[in-house]
């Protein structure tokens, strides 16, 4: 703390000033719009404002819809984040070995996470397609029958999942390598001395101490997988029967379809802190269950 | 005896890594080798069945189509102008907010780093529509004011900044101070030539979001002329998929906008690895 007779640097202030700026009508002016006009009914014409309480809220909560698009949210996280980390912990240990070419596989491995997610969306979406798309063709070349990937209610959020890992798998296996980086050398051969496997080593030494990097993976898997938009936008509008939209789809169609202002700033807010609960939730959920 | 049952076992886990790394390294680069080859097959060569997987007949009649209706070159323009924007602003603003909290005093620099540090954690779901409806207001919608301003600063770069600046010694601060230097002059002198790394970091984690961003751009740009290239890519595959699809000149528009980064990528991948990793920390 400065002390009280201290002089302080007053050019802090201009150096402050532009963030200032920014934070007050970038972000301090609209976060407090959205909680104006969720509870307000604007009339856009008029520029006036109705007070309309929580009454936008209880909709939400009373809304068939909402409940669908958090399990659509639900669903994907429950593919996507367990089969990102487990890739992940695999990329992770393989090119922790000493083989040639990490930097090699390590730069390919990282190539969806570089190209935009449009490019990858627009590919998959044409190999996931039902008919002549190339993925049914390699399933039945080993004979297993054709998928309805992204037509049929059942399968197309799962689909979108299993394209994400694809895409992410990188970005947990280079945050894994780094954590396996950060362990000792010496406590591999020292157990290597003892004689103790490479698979006894993995689950005895290796992921435990990889366990604060996994906490943070299934945080910011979750936290990401409740966000997504850009996949099921593109590849199934959201459909077929509203099974791949999540939830910030549905603000979308809400707000920006229907104009729907007041509903979709309660929805924006809900989801909001539907993301700053699951946090909290994991962290203390994961943190007791692996302290050992 | 026992040697040889390590070496062994040594060279079967190794046989193992490599057959998992060649097959993983496979299937991360299918789909980036059926889009290419895509674009490059004649239009009959794309409804075949089954398809072929080998070079075969090439053209680059799906590029010229693209050329000819998509205004791609407008699109890579728009990218780069606000591309280039937002990765110089947040070397400027954002190293200035960072220059304060890290090395001047004033009170109430614990909370000001609290509350960039909760800015940061801030979904975007919650900003959506109000900001949205800001730059509606103010008659912002489909300019690049609309793309660049609410990312000019960020907070993730100030922190990112922060850290970097915090492993600069105050002694040559103190130092240059004594020659007269301003704040300014040491910040973007001393400063930044001592933490260089950090620069680029922030620079390619900025160009990074900002070249690859679709849902903000999607939603403030109305007019062709203004998109950047992850819109006009999608708009054009919602126009080519209408009645017909023309899947040979989809992949080749997706081939072009993919291009710009990738080829920076493979000039720099160490350093893009990096980067974008440590993007992950911005929740």
């Amino acid at each position: 703390m400065l002390g009280r007779r201290q002089k302080w640097d007053k050019v802090a202030i201009i150096f402050i000033l532009p963030w200032f700026i920014f934070f007050c009508s970038f972000t301090f002016y609209p976060v407090f719009t959205a909680l104006l006009v969720s509870t307000n009914e604007w009339n856009l014409f008029e520029g006036t404002f109705r007070w309309i309480g929580f009454s936008q809220y209880l909709k939400l909560f009373h809304d068939a819809k909402f409940y669908q698009c958090l399990w659509n949210n639900f669903v994907y996280l429950g593919i996507q984040v367990p089969l990102s980390i487990f890739g992940g912990i695999l990329i992770a240990v393989l090119l922790n070995q000493k083989v040639k070419g990490r930097i090699f596989f390590r730069g390919i491995f990282f190539l969806p996470i570089i190209t935009g997610i449009v490019v990858l969306v627009i590919i998959w979406s044409w190999m996931f397609s039902a008919g002549g798309g190339v993925i049914n063709y390699f399933l039945g070349k080993v004979h297993l029958p054709p998928v309805p990937w992204l037509i049929d209610p059942r399968w197309s959020m799962p689909s979108i999942a299993l394209m994400k890992v694809w895409t992410d798998v990188a970005f947990y296996g280079v945050l894994f390598l780094g954590a396996l980086q950060g362990i000792p050398q010496s406590l591999f051969e020292v157990a290597k001395i003892d004689g103790a496997s490479q698979w006894h080593i993995f689950w005895s030494i290796t992921l435990p101490l990889l366990n604060p990097a996994i906490v943070f993976a299934v945080i910011m898997g979750t936290i990401w997988g409740m966000q997504i938009f850009t996949e099921p936008l593109l590849m199934t509008e959201g459909g077929p029967l509203g099974s791949s939209t999540p939830l910030t789809l549905f603000l979308y169609r809400q707000g920006f379809t229907w104009g729907r202002y007041s509903y979709a700033c309660a929805i924006g807010i809900v989801t909001s802190l539907l993301i700053l609960l699951f946090s909290i939730i994991e962290r203390k959920f994961i943190e007791r269950v692996t302290l050992y | 005896m026992k040697l040889q049952r390590i070496l062994t076992s040594k060279f079967l886990w190794r046989l193992f890594a490599y057959i998992c790394l060649i097959v993983g390294g496979f299937l991360a680069l299918f789909p980036f080798y059926w889009m290419i080859l895509n674009s490059l097959k004649p239009g009959w060569a794309l409804t075949q069945w089954p398809p072929s997987f080998l070079p075969y007949n090439l053209t680059l009649e799906n590029y010229r189509y693209v050329f000819k209706f998509a205004n791609i070159a407008r699109a890579f323009f728009n990218s780069l102008i606000v591309s280039v924007s937002v990765v110089v602003s947040n070397v400027v603003l954002s190293s200035m907010t960072a220059y304060a909290l890290a090395k001047l005093r004033f009170p109430g620099r614990e909370l000001l780093f609290w509350i960039i540090i909760a800015v940061m954690m801030l979904p975007f779901q919650i900003l959506m529509m109000p900001l949205y409806l800001l730059m509606s207001n103010y008659r912002l919608l489909d300019t690049y004011w609309a793309l660049i301003l609410p990312t000019v600063v960020s907070a993730f770069s100030i922190f990112l900044l922060r850290q970097g600046f915090l492993s600069v010694p105050d002694d040559y601060i103190d130092a240059a101070k004594m020659d007269g230097a301003s704040h300014f002059r040491i910040l973007f002198t001393i400063i930044f030539s001592m933490t260089k790394p950090i620069i680029i970091t922030v620079m390619v984690i900025n160009l990074y979001w900002t070249w690859n961003a679709f849902l903000w751009p999607y939603l403030v740009i109305i007019h062709d002329e203004m998109t950047t290239l992850p819109v006009m890519l999608a708009r054009f595959q919602g126009v080519q998929t209408y009645d017909e699809p023309r899947w040979g000149a989809i992949m080749a528009a997706s081939t072009l906008t993919a291009a710009p980064l990738v080829i920076a990528y493979l000039f720099a991948q160490k350093k893009f690895v990096e980067a974008v990793s440590l993007s992950g920390l911005k929740m």
